[in-house]
């Protein structure tokens, strides 16, 4: 009885000792190549072709990472390799064949797709970063203006890693409200939801020059227009509540006389009502600002000249928000995801249209309520 | 050094239920260890055999066929699961110290013809015995197919289904007391994380994606229904654990509680899951709530990439899930056919259990054996209970009469 016990103990143990103590999967992280950003392109001689190009950091080359490695140039702190496949992994292996460390994408923040690739369709090709449980659903998805290998060529200088400027750039620009939060996780979502059409952030390169240029419309997943940055802005205030940028307009409708304001603490409310065929959407957005430059010398520090400020911003903030929208339904691309608004709290409306074709005929207005706050640290 | 196991050296009544010629609630038999098992932990070992693998794919499951109200089957999953567990604990309650191997027998038969019962209620047990089994193997075959897709690529799964397996089968030789306790330990160690992964994922979720709240029909509801029952199995382990749980007028509402927190948890989740996605997006998804995790940030805290500590809790998850179901299996099999002692079942079961598990050539027909075993539970965790319950009343409103 006690032998068979103290044989049942020793199999166990040994059993514990084999089973749990080896590590199939380890990996240290010096025997991996860890790839920041991922750029895809298409090729123009060959339809059937994807360019695959990765950026990857050289630990040694960025300074301040000890050893003393660093040449503080960091000119050469991360490499660019480009391959081309038939599928996106395809380029993916070519590039692991130059590579003598197994590719890593645990630590990737940037997925740049090339405009001529949106407008060809991302289903396909972003099937592989829905599988792979590597890839982050926090990462950005990017269209570049021009190719997604100039993004990641691209070097600007104040930091060593490109990757890390742009993502530095777009998690202050969505926590100062002036870029939209559109990680890939929201990018598949609005992909696969039918009453939204998705939407991605959009950067024009010249050379070392990254720039936040307003985002990439889509129509299910082919990319079909782009909003500048006031469009975009505006359709954050309005969908999002989100801050977005300064209003620059002229005050009194004079070109010579600008004023500057900010926009903050934003309400939005929508209204949905159905007249015959037509869909009426009227959204009120309250917000408040401060004033923050104007180029005249005139006291507006009483009470009518700030309501005549106020009253220009609205008349501005709407005209901005009548061409958005106008861009919107002449694209058919419900980026606002006024439909699934519809669906969710308006099926009885819902049931009697065909939003597809009720969006771009849609009558959707904004009114704003701009009420100013503040002047700053002068008086007039 | 360790605990004792009571009935390991005690000599087995060959009598099995044999004090059962006078019916009396407070007969002892075999089947016991006494009461061990306190009202806290039965409701533990409810709650902990209820969560397990399924949390993982559950959002997903939710919204088959229901779109974006999921939560309402989820909803009537708990109170029909509720329902049962009354059933089981009323059961318990009438027939102290015994388990359905014994009950079983003497509802089924008069007190004379008791080997009539015994053969009657042969199949209700194999029934259970079957099913108890496979899920237990399922069980560590889903756990094997997602630690190796998501965090073990490279390590081969029939390593993980047996490191799982041998976890359980190191619970199943100790005492029925031990492993209550063992329950009622990890229970908090489960619903605390998943808890907070639930409540903070709402801060990415959509209130539009819930609504419109009620845009169903009931053919569409009672599918729900059916599977999120089937979800929410795991509380017809306490037919046969109910015989070592101490009598208690608490006992009901603990066991209670046991169902509903799995119930609340799930409700938490799956509308975490339709909140964040949207329905469209989650039928896409083969784990929902890993990719749910993957989408929270937990703010303030420097962690990212919180699935690896979300599925370090999960195990735990599972193995109380695993471990409970493969103790039950071997129990029944010990009470079914008069062993002296479950331990070398168990050891038993072990290839038994891995071969099953090892059954399915892929996730596909691994999701589809899991509909089979859902719907057998179904029958097992909602047709025993209710038949027997109705036989209980039956032959209770006989008796008084005669």
């Amino acid at each position: 009885m006690l032998l068979s016990k103290f044989i049942v103990r020793l199999t166990f143990l040994a059993l514990i000792i084999v089973l749990m103590s080896g590590c199939w999967d380890r990996r240290e992280i010096e025997e991996r190549t860890t790839v920041v950003a991922i750029g895809l392109d298409i090729v123009e001689d060959d339809p059937n072709l994807l360019s695959v190009s990765i950026q990857i950091p050289i630990p040694l080359k960025i300074s301040g990472s000890g050893g003393g490695g660093g040449d503080g140039d960091g000119k050469e702190a991360v490499i660019i390799m480009e391959e081309k496949g038939r599928t996106v992994l395809e380029g993916i292996q070519a590039l692991q064949n130059r590579l003598n460390q197994k590719i890593f994408f645990g630590q990737t923040r940037i997925l740049a797709f090339g405009e001529g690739l949106a407008r060809r369709g991302l289903r396909t090709v972003s099937d592989p970063f829905r599988r792979d449980p590597e890839i982050r659903r926090l990462l950005w998805p990017i269209v570049v203006k021009g190719k997604a290998s100039e993004l990641l060529r691209s070097r600007p200088k104040l930091d060593q890693i490109p990757s890390v400027f742009i993502m530095a750039m777009f998690e202050n620009g969505t926590k100062m409200g002036t870029i939209p939060d559109m990680n890939l996780g929201n990018f598949f979502v609005d992909l696969s939801t039918n009453d939204r059409e998705p939407f991605i952030n959009l950067l024009d390169i010249d050379k070392d020059d990254i720039k936040w240029d307003g985002v990439a419309l889509f129509r299910g997943d082919q990319m079909v227009g782009t909003l500048t940055p006031e469009e975009t802005w505006q359709m954050l205030r309005i969908d999002d509540e989100k801050d977005g940028g300064d209003l620059v307009f002229a005050f009194d409708g004079r070109e010579d006389r600008l004023v500057t304001l900010s926009t903050e603490l934003i309400k939005s409310r929508k209204t949905v009502t159905q007249l015959q065929d037509r869909v009426k959407v009227h959204y009120k957005v309250h917000m408040e600002g401060n004033l923050l430059e104007k180029t005249f010398g005139k006291d507006l520090f009483n009470a009518e000249e700030i309501r005549r400020i106020e009253r220009d911003a609205n008349e501005f903030l709407e005209g901005n928000a009548k061409t958005m929208i106008q861009k919107l339904q002449a694209y058919r691309s419900d980026a606002m995801g006024i439909g699934k608004d519809i669906h969710a709290f308006h099926p009885a409306i819902w049931k009697k249209i065909n939003w597809t074709e009720a969006f771009p005929s849609a009558d959707i207005t904004v009114d704003f309520v701009f009420e100013l706050r503040n002047t700053g640290m002068e008086m007039e | 050094m360790q605990p004792k196991d009571p009935t390991a050296r005690k000599p087995n009544s060959p009598a099995g239920n044999g004090n059962t010629d006078q019916p009396s609630k407070k007969s002892s038999n075999s089947e016991s260890e006494g009461s061990v098992i306190s009202s806290r932990q039965s409701a533990s070992i409810i709650a902990s055999t209820m969560i397990g693998v399924g949390v993982l794919t559950l959002p997903r499951v939710a919204v088959h066929g229901t779109n974006q109200s999921g939560w309402i089957g989820i909803v009537i999953g708990t109170a029909i699961a509720m329902l049962m567990t009354w059933v089981i604990s009323r059961l318990g309650g009438r027939f102290g110290g015994q388990s359905i191997v014994g009950y079983g027998a003497e509802l089924l038969a008069p007190p004379r013809l008791k080997w009539i019962g015994k053969v009657l209620v042969f199949p209700f047990l194999l029934l259970l015995l079957v099913y108890w089994g496979w899920a237990s193997a399922l069980v560590a075959r889903l756990f094997g197919e997602v630690v190796s897709t998501t965090m073990l690529p490279t390590t081969p799964v029939e390593v993980i289904i047996v490191t799982m397996l041998v976890a359980g089968l190191f619970m199943t030789m100790y005492a029925v007391e031990v492993m209550a306790r063992v329950n009622e330990i990890m229970l908090p160690l489960i619903v605390v994380p998943i808890l907070i992964i639930a409540v903070s994922s709402f801060q990415s979720g959509r209130l539009e994606n819930l609504f419109p709240l009620f845009d169903l029909d009931w053919k569409m509801v009672m599918t729900s229904s059916f599977i999120m029952t089937s979800t929410m199995l795991g509380f017809e382990v306490m037919l046969l654990f109910s015989a070592n749980v101490q009598q208690s007028p608490h006992l009901i509402r603990s066991n209670m509680i046991g169902v509903s927190i799995p119930g609340l948890l799930y409700l938490l989740i799956a509308i975490a899951g339709i909140s964040v996605f949207g329905y469209e997006e989650l039928q896409l998804l083969a784990w929902p709530t890993l990719e749910l995790v993957k989408t929270t940030e937990v703010p303030g805290l420097i962690l990212e990439r919180l699935e690896s500590a979300f599925l370090a809790v999960w195990v735990t998850a599972v193995f109380t899930t695993l471990a409970n179901f493969y103790y039950a299996t071997a129990l029944i099999i010990k009470q079914m056919f008069k062993f002296s002692s479950h331990r070398w079942i168990s050891v038993i079961l072990l290839p038994v259990l891995y071969w099953l598990a090892m059954r399915p050539d892929n996730l596909y027909q691994l999701f589809a054996t899991q509909n089979i075993i859902g719907n057998m539970g179904m029958v097992a965790g909602l047709g025993i209970p209710l038949f027997f319950g109705l036989v209980g009343v039956l032959r209770r409103g006989k008796s008084e009469k005669g």
